[in-house]
C-alpha cells in the first residue's frame, strides 16, 4: 500500500546516482536539442506563436471582458442574463476543453490558421476573467463620481464612457498585465490543436532525439525568462502609474 | 489556522525526505544507471507485464466497448496479451502519447511499447527492438475528389500537410520530401489530424498504411500510395536496453506467431473488423 513511499525514494536515489551521468553527457544532449539541424529555430518559432497567441488573446480577451462587464451592469435583465451566462460557462469548464471545442467543432469546416483559432479560445476564456475583473473595477469607483458626472447632465452611458472607465481602467490595469502572464502560461496546452508553441517545439525535439530531459527543462527556463522579464516591465509601468497619483 | 498548515506541510516534507533518504540508503536499484537496466521492470518475475501504447492506431490498438484487455483491443493488443498469457503474466496496457513511448520504454515506467512502431536506427540508439513482425509503408489520405496528389513528390506544390507528431510520416515530410515548414500542422493522433483533411483544413496526411487505410475508410476519404518514395518500413517491439530476459521472451512467442500464420490471421481479422479491404 505504501509502494509510492519507496517509489519516490528511489527515484531521488537513481537521480542522485545518474546525476554525474546526466551532466556528462548534458553538453552534447544540449547540442543535440539546440544546434543539429538548427532545431533553435523550432524553439524561436515556438516562442513567437506562444508570445502571439497570448498577445492577441488578452486583446481579445479585454474587448470581451469590458463589453461583458458592461452588460453585467446595465439595467437590462437580458443583457445581464447573457453576459453572466457567459462568464458562468467559461468560468466553469477547462480552458482545454474550450478548445478543443472551438477547434473541432465550431471552426470545423473554417479553414483558418491554428494560432488563430487558438487565439480565439484563449481570447474567449480570458474575455469571462477579464468581466469580472472590469466589473470590480467599475463597482470599485465612488459612486459620487457616477453622481457627479449625472448632476452634470450626462447620461448614463456618457457617464461611464467619460469618467468611470478611465479610472477604472487604471485601477484595473495591474490585474490585466497579471492575466497577461497567466495566458503565456495557459496557452501552453494549444499543443492539442496544433504543436506550434513552445511545448510544440520541445516535443518535436524530443520526437527526434528520445532526449526527454534537456528538451522540457530548457522551456521551463525559457518560460520563465520571458514571464520575469515581463513581470518586471508590468512592474515598472504599475510604478509609474502610482507615482503619477501623489500630486 | 495558518500555523497548523506550516506545521502539516512541515511534517510531511520531513516524512517524504526521511522515507527518500532511507530508502537511498537502502540500495534500492537506481533506474537512472545501466548496470542494472535489465532487472527494473517487475515483468521477469511473472507478475506484470506493462505494455505502452497510443491507443488511436487502428486495426493495431484502438478502444472498443468490449477490448481483449480492457478497453483496448488490435493486432498489437492481441500479440502482447500471448506474449503475457505464454509466460503466466497479467498484461496491462498504458496508454500514452506516441511521442512518449520511447523515453517510457528507456527509464523503465513501461516495461515494453508495442504500438506499430517502426524500427528506426535514432530509436535504435535509446531501445532494443525485437524481431519485426509486420511490414508497412506510409501512404496519403486525401480527399475522395481529390486529383491534385499522385505522388509524394506533388505535396512540394504548396499543398497543406498534416503528420502525427513522432510518427515516421513526420520525419518523412519533413526531411526526406522537404515540404515547407509553414505547411506542415503537427497533432497528436491520427483520428485528429484526419479530421482536417475531411473539413477541407489540409490537403493530405501522412500516415502508416493500415492505420490510414483504416482512418479514411471511416471518414470517406482517400488513400493514395507512392511505393517509390514511402519505403516500406518494419513494425517490432521495443524494450529497455540491456533487458534481454523480456526480448528473449517476445522474441519466442512472435517466432512461433509468425510460423504458425497467426499474424497474418489476426491482420485479417482486425483489418475487416475496422473495414479495410485487402
Amino acid at each position: 500500500m505504501f509502494d509510492w513511499v519507496s517509489q519516490i525514494g528511489s527515484a531521488v536515489s537513481g537521480w542522485i546516482a545518474g546525476f554525474p551521468a546526466f551532466w556528462a553527457s548534458f553538453s552534447s544532449r544540449f547540442a543535440a536539442t539546440f544546434i543539429t539541424g538548427n532545431r533553435w529555430e523550432w524553439f524561436l518559432s515556438g516562442l513567437g506563436y506562444t508570445l502571439l497567441i497570448s498577445l492577441v488573446s488578452v486583446i481579445l480577451g479585454c474587448i470581451i471582458g469590458v463589453v461583458m462587464a458592461i452588460m453585467r451592469i446595465s439595467k437590462s435583465r437580458f443583457l445581464r442574463a447573457v453576459s453572466g451566462t457567459y462568464i458562468d460557462v467559461i468560468r466553469g469548464t477547462p480552458t482545454m476543453v474550450q478548445l478543443l471545442i472551438i477547434n473541432y467543432i465550431i471552426f470545423a469546416s473554417v479553414n483558418i490558421d491554428r494560432w488563430i483559432v487558438g487565439s480565439i479560445a484563449f481570447g474567449i476564456n480570458s474575455g469571462a476573467y477579464i468581466a469580472e475583473i472590469v466589473r470590480g473595477g467599475i463597482l470599485s469607483i465612488n459612486a459620487g463620481q457616477t453622481e457627479a458626472g449625472r448632476s452634470l447632465g450626462m447620461t448614463s452611458g456618457q457617464t461611464l464612457w467619460h469618467i468611470v472607465l478611465p479610472q477604472a481602467i487604471k485601477n484595473i490595469l495591474p490585474a490585466l498585465g497579471n492575466e497577461f502572464v497567466v495566458l503565456i502560461k495557459e496557452t501552453a496546452v494549444v499543443g492539442m490543436i496544433s504543436n506550434i508553441d513552445l511545448v510544440g517545439a520541445a516535443r518535436r525535439v524530443q520526437g527526434r532525439t528520445y532526449d526527454y530531459l534537456v528538451p522540457l527543462l530548457a522551456i521551463a527556463v525559457i518560460y520563465y525568462v520571458v514571464i520575469k522579464i515581463i513581470s518586471q516591465l508590468l512592474a515598472q509601468i504599475e510604478k509609474a502609474m502610482r507615482k503619477a497619483d501623489k500630486r | 489556522m495558518k500555523t497548523n498548515f506550516k506545521k502539516i506541510t512541515a511534517v510531511l516534507a520531513a516524512a517524504v525526505l526521511s522515507t527518500a533518504v532511507l530508502a537511498s540508503c537502502g540500495g534500492s536499484d537506481a533506474p537512472a544507471t545501466d548496470s542494472n537496466a535489465s532487472d527494473t521492470a517487475a515483468s521477469t518475475n511473472g507478475g506484470e507485464l506493462v505494455m505502452g501504447t497510443n491507443a488511436a492506431f487502428q486495426p493495431f490498438e484502438y478502444v472498443t466497448e468490449n477490448g481483449l484487455v480492457d478497453i483496448y483491443d488490435g493486432i498489437d493488443v492481441a500479440i502482447a496479451k500471448k506474449i503475457a498469457d505464454e509466460n503466466g503474466m497479467t498484461l496491462k496496457i498504458e496508454d500514452m502519447e506516441f511521442d512518449g513511448l520511447i523515453a517510457a520504454v528507456s527509464t523503465g515506467k513501461i516495461d515494453m511499447a508495442v504500438a506499430g512502431m517502426t524500427v528506426t536506427e535514432e530509436r535504435q540508439q535509446n531501445v532494443d527492438f525485437s524481431d519485426t513482425y509486420f511490414t508497412a509503408s506510409q501512404v496519403m489520405v486525401v480527399q475522395a475528389d481529390n486529383e491534385d496528389i499522385k505522388t509524394a513528390e506533388d505535396l512540394k506544390n504548396n499543398k497543406l500537410v498534416g503528420v502525427v507528431l513522432g510518427y515516421t510520416g513526420d520525419n518523412i515530410v519533413t526531411d526526406t520530401i522537404g515540404v515547407d515548414e509553414a505547411n506542415i500542422t503537427r497533432a497528436n493522433r491520427g483520428i485528429d489530424i484526419v479530421q482536417d483533411v475531411k473539413n477541407g483544413k489540409l490537403d493530405a496526411v501522412v500516415i502508416d498504411s493500415a492505420t490510414g487505410k483504416a482512418l479514411a475508410e471511416a471518414n470517406g476519404l482517400k488513400v493514395v500510395e507512392d511505393p517509390e518514395a514511402f519505403d516500406s518500413e518494419e513494425y517490432a517491439i521495443a524494450v529497455q536496453k540491456g533487458n534481454t530476459e523480456l526480448l528473449d521472451k517476445i522474441n519466442k512467442v512472435l517466432a512461433e506467431m509468425k510460423a504458425s500464420g497467426e499474424i497474418e490471421e489476426l491482420a485479417v481479422k482486425y483489418n475487416s473488423e475496422v473495414g479495410i479491404e485487402e
